[in-house]
């Protein structure tokens, strides 16, 4: 099977420190891949660099075995869902419920009862059937990460960023996204996550980059 | 005499919700580490909260119950005048910043306190070293990865250092390493303190001399 | 530079600007202004970071321009077209309003960029009362959290596939209103937040603290605020005279 991303020779710099120098690796749509290091290291970087948040960076990405400063971020969009490290970052409106319709209306159509039933049965299957109509300001920030991690089972023809999901997440919440990402894997589609809790994925991780001195090595996975 | 005494503690936010916390007592100590459990939405953050005084001083609840912290009730305290006694690390480490430097961060606390500037300095180099956020001191905040903010407001609570820390799941966006590091740190300063720490997870069991389960 | 002197020199100009009633006086403050910006952090970043805020703005100087020419009528006729005609005074007001006001916005947007907590000491230390401190540091420090929330509200609704020139017009004002109150809601929630934070942490404890970072003035903060309060004792005898 041929890679979703083939990363060659990246480099980047922040603030005049070096993050990355001249990294290699591949990342294939049916894998799931985890990236994990230090604080510091550049796994949320590297996620951003994928998902075009970060455009200025040395070497060569190729999406799709294209250049991948061909593509325009709204096409990148259309393929990959991107959830950031910090859960408010990924919240658009005032309840769960709202939250969750933008991602089947995008304002384009009008809510209805077959939408809603998507989303109450999405809501069940996150533990969040009694706080979906609550503001989210009220929840607690593992109740915040749950209604992100909702925005997947919308998303599912996409692949999959993930930067820090566990963050927030009780054992339960866990054990949902673990199941979401097998369910993910069946259907042929994996994700790229990076985590500082690589162990937790061991299920379901096909492959387990290292970040570290601005190098990556494969610790985990057939290269 | 416990340095914390907590009595019949009850806390909802509006007058239709049923109680997040109710009936809670709870008697702790220095040299003790507590460590509070739940799943999410149980009300641990409310709790530490309440501990510290934010509810209902600076955010609006309504609470039942007292909480005695070396046997002053801490409704008789505002919230600057409970920071010897008592301080919070928050879970969003954004919420917590707000220095464009990493040692104006760690030094804010205990200035407040009129801490003598050698005993600043002293106690930066401490918690720097264990942390290994010594090369971080003169770094921006808004340069740090989010590992690294959490580092530094864990940090500027154990420069303030009072009698009480409260650290609400510290170990959300931490590597290994670096809650290894915060371990060592907590088993450092135990001896004159008494910490409560927040977790979803196994990582302080290890450490922790009681636990609460909240429903 | 302290904070103090760049409130003083801030405070400087913005009289100035409202004391200046000719268009070459107002234009010479303008490039003062202009010139400050270059010396205090002229990083790219920041001038990008300016540019962003002066250019939403620009549209509704660009306005008032307009409507002063159109709807003042008073001086010489400078230009007739059907029913369109301006005036030289008109010319002339427009021109002052909307240099007073790029002066104006240039000065408050520099003062976005003071760190949260540099504004409320800088006020402490002219001996402010804390909770005005708080009260003027807080809406500084608003309006950057809620151009940071806009920021990341923006990029979501990219992240989502949203655009929202596509979006049908009926339709516009439901997507605002959704977005519009949690961006207000949690750039407050920011503020209200960090205020909390300082007050855990002892702020206002006491009248007096310890500075580890001393937050004194330097002499060249002296020199900047004496050089600064003559300049504009100056112009104002000139201005009077």
């Amino acid at each position: 099977m041929k890679p979703l991303f083939s990363v060659n020779h990246l480099s980047f710099f922040y603030d005049k420190k070096i993050i990355f120098d001249t990294i290699d690796l591949e990342i294939y749509r049916n894998e799931v891949t985890l990236i994990s290091g230090e604080n510091g290291c550049g796994k949320s970087t590297f996620c951003k660099i994928l998902y075009k948040s970060l455009p200025e960076y040395s070497g060569t990405i190729l999406f799709e075995e294209k250049n991948f400063q061909s593509f325009e971020q709204s096409y990148i969009t259309s393929k990959m869902m991107y959830i950031q490290e910090q859960t408010q970052n990924n919240l658009l409106c005032s309840t769960p419920d709202e939250d969750l319709a933008i991602w089947q209306h995008k304002f384009q159509k009008k809510d209805n009862e077959i939408l809603k039933e998507e989303r109450t049965r999405i809501f069940e299957r996150f533990g969040l059937k009694n706080v979906f109509e609550k503001p989210l300001w009220e929840l607690s920030t593992g109740q915040q990460k749950r209604v992100v991690l909702a925005g997947l089972l919308l998303n599912k023809h996409k692949f999959w960023i993930l930067d820090d999901p566990l963050f927030g997440l009780d054992n339960e919440g866990v054990n949902i996204l673990l199941s979401i990402l097998a369910q993910q894997k069946l259907s042929g589609i994996g994700a790229l996550i990076a985590t500082q809790r690589p162990k937790a994925f061991s299920l379901v991780a096909d492959k387990v980059f290292e970040i570290a001195d601005a190098h990556v090595t494969q610790i985990i996975g057939n290269k | 005499m416990a340095i914390l005494n907590v009595e019949n503690l009850f806390l909802k936010y509006n007058q239709v919700d049923e109680w997040l916390i109710k009936d809670l007592n709870l008697v702790a100590d220095k040299n003790e580490v507590l460590l509070i459990k739940g799943p999410n939405g149980c009300g641990k953050t409310s709790m530490l909260s309440m501990l510290c005084g934010i509810i209902p001083k600076a955010i609006k609840g309504i609470i039942g119950g007292k909480i005695f912290i070396d046997d002053i009730d801490s409704s008789d305290l505002s919230l600057p005048e409970l920071s010897p006694l008592v301080s919070m690390v928050f879970q969003e480490p954004e919420m917590q910043l707000s220095f464009p430097q990493v040692i104006q961060e760690l030094a804010f606390g205990p200035e407040n306190l009129q801490v003598p500037v050698e005993e600043i300095r002293n106690r930066i180099e401490e918690v720097s070293e264990i942390l290994e956020i010594s090369h971080l001191l003169k770094s921006e905040i808004p340069t740090l990865s989010y590992g690294q903010k959490k580092l530094v407001t864990i940090a500027s609570v154990f420069t303030l250092s009072p009698d009480i820390i409260l650290l609400d799941e510290p170990e959300d966006g931490l590597s290994a390493d670096s809650i290894s590091n915060l371990k060592k740190c907590i088993e450092h300063f135990r001896r004159d303190k008494l910490i409560i720490i927040t977790s979803t997870t196994h990582t302080f069991d290890d450490i922790s001399d009681k636990d609460i389960i909240l429903p | 530079m302290n904070t103090r002197t760049y409130l003083i020199i801030s405070i400087i100009i913005s009289t100035l600007s409202l004391m200046m009633h000719r268009i070459v006086h107002l234009s010479v403050l303008f490039a003062l202004c202009i010139v400050l910006v270059f010396i205090l952090n002229p990083t790219k970043k920041r001038f990008a970071l300016l540019w962003k805020r002066l250019r939403f703005l620009l549209i509704l100087i660009v306005f008032l321009f307009i409507m002063q020419m159109l709807f003042r009528h008073d001086g010489v006729v400078l230009f007739h077209w059907k029913f369109i005609t301006l005036y030289s005074e008109g010319m002339r007001i427009a021109f002052i309003v909307s240099i007073r006001l790029l002066i104006l916005l240039l000065i408050v947007s520099l003062l976005f960029d003071i760190p949260y907590y540099n504004f409320i000491l800088a006020l402490r230390g002219w001996k402010f009362p804390y909770e005005l401190c708080l009260m003027i540091a807080s809406t500084f420090y608003f309006v950057r959290m809620f151009e940071e929330q806009l920021r990341i509200t923006k990029q979501q609704l990219r992240f989502r596939e949203i655009n929202f020139g596509k979006i049908p017009l009926f339709r516009k004002f439901q997507a605002f209103s959704a977005i519009i109150f949690p961006v207000l809601a949690h750039a407050m929630h920011t503020v209200r937040y960090r205020a909390i934070a300082l007050d855990i942490k002892g702020f206002r404890l006491s009248p007096y603290r310890t500075y580890y970072i001393s937050q004194k003035l330097k002499w060249f903060d002296y020199v900047i605020q004496i050089l600064a309060f003559l300049v504009f004792v100056f112009i104002l005898y000139i201005i009077i005279k």
